[in-house]
């Protein structure tokens, strides 16, 4: 027996058995690896994507998306390794993608902050939730306002690959977590100092770089949301919520209401008016049925 | 261990590859697996692995640009073309080209 991994390639789903998604993921991990540095690496990943998704395509009947035993290890052989700069060893390659901070609603239990929090520093997701209930009690409903800010700030992770980098390839240690607070600490003070000394031309070159970046990515978009148009949202692994998660969802929702509401001075009177506008409302719709 | 002819030349069709990608986009507007089949029967044959960081690559250097269309079949292409630039850096190219075949010829008369 074989298990099967869905995933979605360039906004398509594909069932794979577990050995065609394990090469899958080492190839992209190691193209990633290859290129990391690379300016385009984001929109080269997609186009790489792309390729192999119409590879695999190629391979299935038509109006299958199931890739038989071998299929994508061909297709992966027709890819070719990936190039960039001269990969430092096999070692470089094997390291993986960086972890990254993404939420998982699938594995978790609201919006998946807990899931995602436990998996980037390697803890169990129960030490997590509890840390956040024995925390809002504390704080007398008020860290609520922790987990909603979170859910904003925090990415999801929707590609296989942000799943993965949210899990990282392998455990990441305090030391490792300092260095890359530090990185990204330089690497934005460099940037500032080069926003301020750049000529008019390159300032112009970077603005249309950044332009067309975003225009890249917005199609990324669009296309994604095109494809779940027509496919439905059904292959993102994702479990329907049972009636005790809804009544945990609905619970955590009123609590943010109302931690807002208490702890948040001025909005206090917005959220008075928006009650008594909901309340004329449902008045006047009583009004209408007893008519 | 000796090289095999294959690995012996691997350093210079690396370095003619970016020339072959810039002589193919110059026959007009191209998509990548357009690019790819034409290398396909030649000792240049390559995958995508190798081929989009080098397209990319040269998007940066402005040599070419590209323009999405939509494909009958399945998702969006992009479309590459040579800019004034990667025409004259390929005309450079094909003359230096010519002129390092002439020395490989001469040299030994």
């Amino acid at each position: 027996m074989n298990k099967v991994v869905t995933i979605s390639l360039a906004g398509r789903a594909y069932e794979l058995e577990e050995a065609g998604y394990d090469a899958l993921r080492r190839y992209l991990d190691s193209a990633r690896a290859a290129l990391s540095g690379d300016p385009d690496l984001e929109e080269i990943m997609r186009d790489l994507e792309a390729a192999i998704a119409e590879k695999l395509s190629a391979r299935m009947r038509p109006g299958e998306n199931v890739a038989r035993g071998g299929d994508v290890e061909a297709a992966l052989a027709e890819m070719g390794p990936v190039g960039g700069k001269a990969p430092e060893g096999a070692a470089h390659a094997q390291s993986g993608t960086p972890k990254k901070l993404y939420r998982l609603p699938e594995a978790g239990w609201i919006w998946g902050v807990c899931a995602g929090l436990a998996a980037y520093f390697d803890i169990d997701v129960t030490l997590v939730r509890i840390a956040f209930v024995a925390l809002a009690i504390l704080t007398g409903g008020g860290f609520f306002l922790a987990y909603f800010l979170m859910v904003i700030l925090i990415p999801v992770a929707t590609t296989p690959e942000e799943r993965s980098a949210a899990y990282g390839a392998s455990t990441i240690t305090a030391q490792t977590l300092i260095e890359n607070a530090r990185k990204g600490y330089e690497e934005g003070m460099r940037a500032w100092q080069k926003w301020e000394t750049v000529g008019k031309a390159e300032w112009k070159a970077h603005k249309a770089e950044m332009k067309r970046q975003a225009k890249q990515q917005r199609r990324a978009w669009k296309h994604q949301g095109r494809a779940w148009q027509e496919y439905g949202y059904s292959y993102y692994p994702h479990r329907t919520p049972t009636v005790a998660e809804e009544l945990v969802h609905v619970a955590i929702l009123a609590a943010v209401v109302w931690a807002v509401y208490t702890y948040i001075p001025g909005t206090q009177p917005f959220l008075d008016h928006l009650w008594a506008l909901i309340e004329r409302g449902w008045q006047w719709i009583f009004a209408q049925i007893a008519r | 261990m000796e090289n095999t002819p294959n690995q012996k030349f691997d350093a210079i069709r690396k370095g003619l590859l970016e020339f072959l990608t810039a002589k193919i986009i110059a026959t007009g507007e191209v998509y990548a697996a357009d690019i790819l089949a034409r290398l396909a029967p030649t000792d240049f044959a390559t995958g995508e692995g190798t081929l989009y960081p080098l397209l990319s690559k040269m998007r940066r250097e402005g040599l070419l640009e590209y323009e999405w269309r939509e494909s009958e079949s399945g998702p969006p292409r992009k479309y590459y073309r040579l800019t004034p630039k990667g025409r004259a850096n390929l005309r450079e190219t094909e003359a230096y080209w010519q002129a390092l075949i002439a020395t490989i010829k001469t040299i030994a008369k």
